[in-house]
């Protein structure tokens, strides 16, 4: 799968994986389908990312964002 | 009656209670502040209620045991009212957490809080029109411009009288499988949102907020300022201009005050014991440590302003990639940080953090992080024999503790924990300027705490201290401390430390005591020199007792040996087992032993 979760872009919830041990987390903060979220930047060592997303900004690992089913909206 | 204070973290409801309830508990910018539910009483139509503040929740479905605190809470007590604490600037997220109260059926009030920044951004939130789709009260306040409280005041009053009633909500998801009904919550949220929002733009606070993140969180930046950070408060703390207050400490202490306690003593024609025990037991025990009472002060308003400037996030953050390496995540960077204040309370923040391996491991790794209460011993010691780099030594000592919970960190994950990754989520909050008022009211806390401390503990600890020194083992009063109880335990136990190079009875007293409270190894290392509390015949003395390069082991084992008994006992309660406990205090003496002996040796081996 490419990797959609780089600084810069942003992106469009399609799908939540319930299987995967992060998703009940992500939906609590937000994440439904059809939302958008925008890729801030990354910290120092790459890890975690800062996600913005309903107005306000919160860091995710990546492994965590797998969770997420998404598209590209624009970079 | 029993109203409970619900909300987000973060969101505001500790400062909502503070001002409610005219508490002062302590509040800061970064979520997980507040972990244990909190008591008191506010006053309605002159009637007293009491008032539960609770520890800010994202969900009543939660993983951690600080966030089950409440939902227990909520659902076991049945409170009269909620009142439902939302930060207005994250009107989304925070709505889903409504949604899920009003679903329970329980009373409740909704306060958007922080509706000044929302207003300052140009945002305009109808709430009428929230009022009436949620059906139940709605009141816009700002916690920290205190607007609105009149108005929420006016409100519970109305549900005293029974004035209010609350219909049964539902969001429309109750055949829906327990994941969905997440998505189904929102979804009404952004219809909610549609209708009661106006003019929703990209804020200018958030906007300032992520200008600054570009450069506190820049990829080759945000480690050099975050060291920037920590150095400039050491060298704030332990400055010369704080150094200077430390001496007038000192001289009104022993060049005044201990001399006209020790005449007036005299004039009224006290025994002699009572004179010992004030002059050489008391006034130096307690006031050995007070002299350091600047220094403490100023590390906790530096740390209230990190705390408060919304830093605290950033710094666990960036830590979350170092910290996953040992199966733990940047959350677990929150209690490390607040152990540089005091140890119990680090404690006790290990709650926020979403495994119980984590938080098990988390928990044996505070001890490392270097408290307050042991920054006499360093300023002491390096005072006298590292005088030149004073500020870079004790930096070296409290990088040594990070350094040393990292590789314990590391060796515990490979052997007893077997950490996965875990799911790590850290929320941001804005960076906010600090409020003076509650930087001094939260420093002033600390203060208290430490003078109580010294009045309390220090006072016992002093004159048991005191008493074992005065007297030989057969109970007879002497003027030579060689001669003394202290000198046959410390004896016994010094074998022990001669590795280390600092097996004098002298040093292993001070490391008995050290355990009653971490300052106690500054004042029983002056009562055991006898020096009555003069800081150049303490100085002489503890050159006699220590080479610098024993002086910087004995600091580095002081640092990592135990924690003091309060810290003990919370451990006890946090882990709930007796074998933790144990186990993690063997572990930290034997850590600090391999450690100080590796810093004596090869020091010695490198000609030091």
């Amino acid at each position: 799968m490419k990797n959609f979760f780089q600084p810069g872009n942003l992106l469009k919830v399609k799908a939540v994986n319930y299987d995967h041990q992060a998703s009940k987390m992500l939906i609590d903060m937000g994440f439904t389908p059809d939302t958008l979220i925008s890729v801030k930047n990354s910290a120092p060592f790459g890890e975690p990312l800062i996600i913005k997303i309903r107005n306000y900004t919160l860091a995710l690992r990546k492994n965590d964002l797998l969770a997420l089913d998404v598209e590209l909206v624009s970079h | 009656m029993e109203i409970v204070l619900a909300g987000n973290p973060n969101s505001g409801k500790t400062s909502l209670f503070n001002l409610l309830t005219g508490s002062k508990q302590h509040v800061g910018n970064w979520p997980g502040v507040t972990v244990e539910k909190k008591e008191g009483k506010i006053t309605v139509d002159g009637g007293q209620i009491a008032l539960i503040d609770t520890p800010g929740i994202y969900t009543l479905d939660p993983d951690t045991i600080e966030q089950k605190v409440t939902r227990d809470y909520i659902f076991k007590s049945k409170p009269d009212l909620i009142i439902n604490i939302l930060d207005a600037t994250n009107f989304e997220r925070n709505l889903y957490l409504t949604l899920q109260l009003r679903e329970s059926g329980i009373p409740m009030v909704i306060a958007l809080n922080m509706m000044d920044e929302v207003e300052r951004d140009g945002t305009v939130i109808n709430t009428q029109a929230l009022s009436q789709a949620l059906g139940v009260p709605v009141v816009g306040i700002s916690a920290r411009t205190e607007s609105g409280i009149r108005e929420l005041y006016d409100i519970i009053g109305r549900f005293m009288r029974h004035e209010i009633t609350i219909q049964p909500f539902c969001t429309g998801c109750k055949d829906c499988t327990k994941c969905k009904s997440g998505e189904f919550r929102y979804h009404l949220i952004e219809s909610i949102a549609a209708n009661c929002i106006k003019t929703q733009e990209h804020g200018e606070q958030s906007n300032i907020s992520e200008k600054i993140d570009k450069i506190i969180l820049n990829k080759y930046l945000a480690i050099p300022i975050f060291f920037a950070i920590m150095f400039v408060i050491f060298s704030l703390t332990f400055g010369s201009l704080v150094g200077r207050l430390s001496d007038l400490i000192s001289y009104l202490l022993n060049g005044l005050f201990a001399p006209a306690v020790s005449s007036a003593l005299a004039a009224i024609g006290a025994q002699q014991w009572i004179v010992m025990l004030i002059s050489k037991g008391i006034i130096p025990g307690i006031g050995t440590v007070l002299i350091f009472l600047p220094q403490i002060s100023v590390l906790f308003i530096l740390m209230s302003i990190l705390e408060d400037s919304g830093y605290m996030s950033r710094a666990a953050i960036m830590m979350d990639k170092v910290f996953s390496a040992f199966g733990l995540s940047g959350s677990s960077f929150i209690p490390m940080i607040m152990g540089f204040g005091c140890t119990v309370p680090a404690l006790m923040s290990c709650r926020i953090l979403p495994s119980e391996k984590n938080r098990k491991l988390t928990m044996m790794l505070t001890g490392f992080v270097s408290c307050s209460a042991r920054l006499p011993l360093y300023t002491l010691l390096t005072g006298i024999f590292f005088k030149k780099y004073q500020g870079l030594v004790v930096f070296s000592l409290y990088l040594l503790g990070i350094v040393v919970a990292a590789v314990s960190a590391l060796l515990l994950n490979k052997t007893v924990f077997h950490n996965d990754n875990t799911t790590f989520v850290m929320e941001m909050p804005p960076y906010r300027l600090p409020k003076l008022r509650n930087l001094l009211l939260h420093t002033w806390e600390k203060v208290k705490g430490f003078l109580v401390k010294a009045g309390t503990t220090l006072l016992v600890a002093s004159i048991i201290v005191w008493a074992f020194q005065s007297f030989t083992p057969h109970f007879v009063l002497t003027t030579d401390p060689a001669a003394s109880i202290w000198a046959v335990i410390g004896k016994a136990i010094a074998p022990i430390f001669y590795p280390l190079g600092f097996g004098t009875w002298q040093a292993a007293t001070a490391l008995i005591t050290g355990i009653a409270a971490k300052e106690m190894l500054v004042s029983t290392l002056s009562l055991v020199s006898s020096t009555g509390g003069n800081i150049a015949l303490l100085h002489q003395a503890m050159t006699s007792l220590f080479t610098p390069l024993a002086a910087y082991s004995f600091m580095c084992f002081a640092l990592l040996y135990l924690p003091c008994i309060s810290a003990i006992v919370t451990m006890r309660k946090e882990f709930n087992s007796l074998k933790w406990t144990v186990g993690t205090l063997a572990f930290d003496f034997s850590v600090a032993w391999v450690v100080a002996f590796i810093v004596f040796n090869v020091g010695r081996l490198l000609g030091l």
